[in-house]
């Protein structure tokens, strides 16, 4: 599923170990996400959301895999 | 990536490697009865066991550089529980080297002989409370890494099983358990090393 996962951690300048510290996930989960390799729980994708104070369909696009 | 992580990446591949080399190394050697006793024989057959040690060197030393601090804990506190239970076991099965094979044949003797058993429940919940920590995405790699042992495995046995039936001598049983582990390994290393 593509996201703007990258784009909202860059605006904030976090690494993609300082969002996985933050979610408590590994910095592999984070790269397998944003890669579009893995598609996140639903509890993991409302943690997502409420990290970057976005709805989750502003993240992530449902329509394209 | 920072050239030191690269390295440390390196070295947990490659002393794997070396731990199935003197894993097979050690195994021809104890299947060997034409190589003489003595200093040679005895070292090749220590070698997993020291191969070992420096793969578990290398990855603990990987995990207390990583970044996340979640990731470090959850690995620093297996290795805490794994090696706790693998001394345990260890000493139990020292004990019933030295102490239960001169029992005289009988319910006793098995007892003790099967007791080793029991410290290795404690390397199976040490595995498993592990796995329950992992999040998500690192218990779904894991999960392929066991299916594609699992199926190995499968074939190894069933291949032998024909092999078996053309002349081929029988295997102990423990034989699967290494090919499992080996094939586990090894799915687990390619997936270390290749993976960002």
């Amino acid at each position: 599923m593509k996201n703007i996962l990258r784009e909202l951690r860059a605006e904030r300048g976090w690494s993609q170990a300082d969002l996985a510290d933050r979610l408590e996930v590994s910095r592999q989960t984070i790269n397998a996400i944003e890669t579009g390799r893995y598609d996140p729980s639903l509890p993991l994708a409302f943690k997502i959301s409420r990290q970057f104070k976005r709805k989750i369909e502003d993240i992530f696009d449902g329509n394209q895999h | 990536m920072h050239e030191r992580k690269i390295w440390d990446r390196y070295l947990v591949g490659i002393s794997g490697i070396l731990c199935l080399v003197a894993l097979a190394l050690a195994t021809f050697i104890k299947m060997d009865r034409h190589m003489p006793e003595g200093i040679v024989r005895t070292m090749i057959l220590v070698s997993p066991l020291a191969a070992l040690l420096l793969f578990l060197w290398a990855v603990v030393r990987q995990v207390r550089r990583d970044e996340v601090r979640h990731t470090r804990k959850i690995f620093l506190r297996y290795f805490a529980e794994m090696s706790a239970a693998f001394l345990l076991y260890a000493v139990v099965l020292v004990a019933v080297h030295r102490f239960g094979f001169p029992l005289p044949k009988g319910i006793l003797k098995t007892l003790v002989l099967v007791s080793p058993t029991l410290p290795f429940l404690l390397i199976v919940w040490a595995v498993v409370r592990q796995f329950r920590r992992l999040d998500e995405y690192g218990r779904l790699v894991s999960l392929e890494s066991i299916a594609i042992a699992f199926g190995v495995t499968a074939g190894w046995v069933i291949t032998y099983g024909f092999m078996e039936n053309a002349g081929y001598p029988r295997l102990s049983m423990f034989s699967v358990w290494m090919v499992m582990m080996s094939a586990w390994a090894v799915s687990a290393i390619v997936r270390c090393v290749a993976g960002r």
